[in-house]
């Protein structure tokens, strides 16, 4: 077994990846990363929207090896200030149909006639841009900021757990 | 995280049906891998189900309305490489690839959802181009087999890569080509690289992890049965790949699966012996590993026949008495039927014209022809290095209950051996050089109206070909050099009793498979080197067929 061979040349669907390779972990974060563990599949529900390791939802980031290409810091912004480190393509989508139904997802990838989602049940959907009465992405962000909700160890937690995801065990 | 906005906007969705495909449905467990027959307008695996009997229960589509098929769609993929893929379908998803890439795509439209890309290792050693007959699946998850020997599991929904297991040395001529085979939490392929001297094998591996968890070594070596077949060290590099997909029999967890040809490939001098279990199936606990028993068609092969044609399951009428066959159709020529519980022989009948079999013994042994041996002045063998068949998948009818092959007749081939040593990464088929300087093994001799490619139907009682429908008449094999030229497609057959093939000159037809009478046809104009499938949406039945670089599905007007 492997380390993944570079995911940036090997990823190509529009929104999934997001890199800072530019920079690498000095110091490891202050956190308990096993009581960090426990925060994102608990109190934090960081499930609900991201995955781990085949576990949680596709509709954000896929977390499975973001200490890979997130420093500490960034890490720690990002709960506390998540449009801070939105990147552009993680934003959610939203199509409304011609007779008013209206799915937000994930945008997977369009063309001039049509477009393709992940809904928010992860069901993959497509769509005639004929048949679409509005598609755009959603500027509002789509996670909150935990400041006022987890304390500041809890946030160190979250840090020192997510700090150490660096894909599957080899 | 909580109290995530946008999921409060979740709807009532997909209410304008002109406006969207299909959705993917729940995930494809190992009991619907099992039951894949039972869920016609899916997909599921390389073989249609585990019996690879490529045989459909969707009924829309007959022989009174065939000729109303009309092109749907098509998807152009960017490869030139021959386009030997069998799409899988899931809940309207279908997933097929691009050289090595995953292109996930709506079933009914053919947009694309998503595109994994991998990038061949530069010093990877293959023999016959960027090619990949499929991908897996279990739950959410794909399994891609690379040509540069990587086992690689992708997340269905969004082709994100799980992990990346190095399965062999690629630089040493290790590849895979085959689709995977995925048994409860075990996904299993084998290495191709004949040409390249390796020692072949099927390795299992945890569909959660990749991790390796058993390993059967085609080539056996010293302290495991068989390793006596191999004089010398010659078992080091003595080929034995497998690339493409065997099939399971759940009834008593066995997995059976084709292997190819010893190496060197032409001059069998440097390694007297059998050399198990290159040109054999082997049966083994899907499990374990662990070989059951074996049959090896051509003992001490020097013609290149690897042994790798789909070995089909079906449950047959064998001199009145039921009985759980294996129906085989060899690049030898030969076609065989075997008892798939034991591998007891029961039958062996040459479904193109051969010269170097004159019997079997009881146990299926053939009984070589005088001067049959690779030579260095040039042995003229029917069938060609190409063979009787070859990777063309067969199907099997429950229906008219024939076996139907795609056969190459008439071929021949002047084997000449050379000398060659083992160097890592290099070829090694020790082939010789004719009196006319041609290190060609295909040889033209006859007439053109004799060398022909056929949609052959077999009875498996006898062997005997009930009928044929001649694909491309008139045109001579020796035109056409090289493993993707040749091509010829497989075979997919349904419950209304059609049979769909193709040919390397992009003829795609539908016949009537209990006669073999044309119902239907269209030039694509591309070969076309796949087993064409079949799937439903909307209660809407689809044909799907690869033609060049292009895949086409059809369905009625």
């Amino acid at each position: 077994m492997m380390p993944f061979r570079n995911l940036l040349n090997t990823i190509v669907i529009t929104g999934v990846v997001a890199c800072n390779l530019a920079t690498a972990q000095t110091q490891p974060p202050p956190g308990n990363s096993e009581r960090g563990g426990t925060l994102f599949a608990g109190k934090a529900a960081c499930t609900t929207c991201h995955r781990v390791k085949e576990q949680g939802s596709r509709l954000g980031l896929d977390l499975t090896r973001i200490g890979d290409s997130r420093q500490p810091a960034e890490l720690r912004q990002a709960i506390l200030d998540p449009p801070s480190q939105l990147q552009p393509q993680n934003r959610m989508y939203r199509v409304v149909t011609k007779d008013g139904a209206t799915i937000t997802g994930k945008l997977l990838n369009q063309g001039t006639a049509s477009l393709q989602m992940l809904d928010t049940n992860e069901r993959l959907v497509s769509f005639q841009k004929s048949g679409l009465r509005e598609h755009n992405f959603i500027d509002s962000p789509p996670m909150p900021s935990f400041r006022s909700t987890l304390s500041a160890a809890e946030v160190e937690d979250l840090v020192a757990f997510l700090s150490q995801l660096k894909g599957v065990s080899q | 995280m909580r109290n995530f906005p946008v999921l409060a906007l979740v709807m009532a969705v997909l209410a304008a049906q002109d406006a969207t495909a299909q959705t993917t449905g729940t995930p494809v467990t190992f009991d619907r891998l099992l039951h894949a027959s039972q869920e016609p307008s899916n997909w599921l695996t390389f073989g249609g189900n585990y019996n690879s009997q490529r045989y459909s229960l969707l009924t829309q589509i007959t022989p009174a309305n065939a000729k109303d098929l009309e092109l749907k769609w098509a998807f152009p993929v960017r490869s030139l490489d021959s386009f030997q893929t069998t799409p899988l379908v899931v809940d309207g998803v279908l997933y097929t690839m691009q050289a090595n890439d995953v292109i996930a795509l709506d079933a009914k439209t053919g947009r694309t959802f998503w595109i994994y890309r991998h990038d061949i290792e530069p010093d990877a050693k293959y023999c016959c181009g960027k090619i990949s007959r499929g991908v897996a699946i279990l739950g959410e998850t794909i399994f891609l087999a690379t040509e540069d020997s990587h086992l690689i599991a992708l997340d269905s929904k969004t082709g994100r890569p799980l992990w990346d297991t190095v399965v062999a040395k690629a630089s040493a001529g290790y590849s895979m080509s085959a689709a995977p085979l995925v048994i409860k939490d075990k996904v299993i392929v084998g290495t191709a690289g004949g040409e390249f001297g390796i020692r072949g094998f099927l390795a299992a591996y945890n569909v959660h992890t990749g991790k390796e968890v058993w390993r059967f070594n085609t080539i056996p070596g010293p302290g495991e049965p068989g390793n006596e077949t191999w004089g010398g060290d010659s078992w080091k590099h003595g080929g034995g790949s497998i690339w493409n997909t065997g099939s399971y029999d759940p009834d008593t967890n066995t997995t059976i699966w084709g292997v190819g040809n010893a190496g060197p490939d032409y001059n069998g001098d440097v390694r007297p012996g059998d050399n198990l279990y290159t040109s054999s199936l082997v049966a083994l606990d899907a499990d374990t590993g662990k070989l059951k028993w074996h049959y090896q068609a051509n003992p001490h092969n020097e013609f290149d026949w690897d042994a790798v044609q789909v070995p089909l399951m079906a449950d047959i009428t064998w001199k009145g008495q039921p009985r759980k066959g294996l129906l085989w159709a060899n690049r030898n020529g030969f076609f065989y039927v075997l008892d798939r519980t034991s591998g007891q022989f029961l039958l062996g009948k040459a479904f193109v014209k051969q010269n170097w079999n004159v019997g079997f013994d009881e146990k299926g042994r053939p009984m070589m022809a005088p001067n049959t041996k690779s030579s260095t002045e040039g042995t003229l063998i029917f069938p060609d290095n190409q063979g009787g068949t070859n990777w063309f998948s067969p199907a099997f009818s429950p229906r008219t209950k024939l076996f139907y092959v795609q056969a190459r007749e008439g071929g021949s081939s002047l084997f000449v051996k050379g000398d060659q040593e083992y160097v890592e990464g290099h070829n090694y088929a020790a082939r010789g050089t004719t009196a006319g300087g041609s290190r060609r093994p295909r040889q033209t001799i006859g007439a053109d109206e004799d060398k022909y490619t056929a949609v052959r139907a077999l009875d498996p009682q006898t062997g005997e070909m009930k009928w044929q429908y001649v694909m491309n008449a008139g045109n001579s094999l020796s035109q056409c050099a090289g493993l993707s030229c040749a091509g010829a497609s497989g075979l997919l057959t349904t419950a209304t009793d059609l049979l769909f093939a193709g040919g390397r000159e992009g003829n795609f037809v539908a016949l009537d498979a209990r006669n073999g009478k044309e119902l239907w046809r269209i030039d694509l104009g591309g070969q076309i080197n796949m087993a064409p499938i079949t799937y439903a949406i909307e209660g809407k039945q689809y044909v799907a067929v690869n033609s060049g670089n292009t895949m086409f599905v059809f369905g009625l007007r």
